[in-house]
């Protein structure tokens, strides 16, 4: 992904060198971008909306993590919603056998309590937050219909 | 002779449409650049009428699968037909407010322009019916016609929206 050339605002050093480390030190360790959106949504302040992560504040400052976070949580958000529904399905699989949890438990509690709708960055344009709730609805659609297909023997 | 009278009323029409378009009350005084909406990323309205989706929802053979695929894209369809409505009517306002303070306007631009904006609601209009009743992935080719046509009035908008550059995080897979 290249967007620099769409870089709106100042470079600020600190905050790139921030989302640098922070892209090879966490983010390339986490398998597929579902939970990497679900873990930099975690990092993220419920009530104030401001990203936190005490690590990376000691050596590059508040503001400049605060930026990097805020950067690739938007990045990792465009490019989901711009996954084909399949793929979206490829993502939540692997989110599935990622958490530690019972399949059948994760997509009742994520089809009940709609976690995902919350793990979206502010500020983004509604209609593309709209189709990536939508894929993702349909997704955990599509692997509840796989799962009750399984004979109960395997 | 019915074709020179029918000929006669559309230019009439046009004439005041035109008209009507000049002298309307132009808004907002303050409604500049800042307010004119951004076009859409382009991939949006792909996804949003996307064949590869339904034939993959398809693929899983299963009934509820496709009435649910048909209700959440019917759904985002219609958000998206009256976001191009909402950005088109933004755009004509702002060219109206623009225009009122040009003294060199360019009759024959200014009514293509209108007839561009008139065009282009109108289909929107035609397509919020349309995908009512036909399965939303069936006017796809409009869809995306009407995209290419707004992409040309209304200023592009990035999809990353990024505040500093961005390197590509390497896609690890367990």
């Amino acid at each position: 992904m290249t967007a620099s050339s769409t870089t709106a605002a100042p470079v600020d050093h600190h905050a790139r060198r921030a989302y640098d480390d922070l892209c090879c030190r966490t983010l390339s360790k986490i398998p597929g971008d579902l939970n990497r959106l679900v873990y930099l949504a975690s990092m993220r302040d419920y009530n104030s909306g401001r990203y936190h992560h005490a690590g990376l504040e000691g050596a590059f400052g508040f503001a400049a993590v605060r930026q990097a976070l805020e950067t690739a949580h938007r990045e990792i958000f465009w490019r989901l919603s711009q996954t084909s529904l399949e793929q979206l399905v490829t993502e939540l699989e692997l989110y599935v056998r990622c958490s530690g949890v019972s399949p059948e438990e994760l997509l009742a509690t994520w089809r009940a309590l709609q976690p995902y709708r919350v793990a979206l960055p502010l500020n983004i344009d509604p209609l593309a937050a709209h189709l990536l709730l939508s894929n993702l609805t349909l997704g955990l659609e599509v692997l509840r219909s796989r799962r009750s297909q399984v004979p109960l023997h395997r | 002779m019915n074709l020179l009278l029918l000929s006669c009323l559309v230019a009439a029409l046009l004439g005041s449409a035109l008209l009507r378009f000049l002298r309307a009350d132009p808004g907002p005084a303050d409604f500049d650049e800042t307010h004119c909406p951004r076009a859409r990323p382009p991939f949006v309205a792909e996804a949003v009428f996307s064949l590869r989706d339904w034939t993959f929802i398809q693929q899983q053979s299963s009934p509820l699968l496709n009435s649910l695929f048909v209700h959440e894209r019917r759904a985002l369809a219609i958000h998206w037909l009256r976001d191009c409505l909402a950005q088109i009517r933004a755009v004509r306002a702002n060219h109206l407010h623009q225009s009122r303070h040009t003294s060199d306007l360019n009759v024959l631009s200014e009514a293509k322009l209108l007839l561009l904006f008139f065009y282009l609601a109108a289909m929107c209009r035609c397509l919020l019916v349309a995908v009512r009743l036909v399965h939303p992935s069936t006017p796809r080719a409009v869809a995306l016609h009407i995209q290419k046509l707004a992409g040309k009035i209304l200023p592009g908008q990035p999809p990353g929206l990024s505040r500093i550059p961005v390197t590509e995080i390497s896609r690890n897979r367990v």
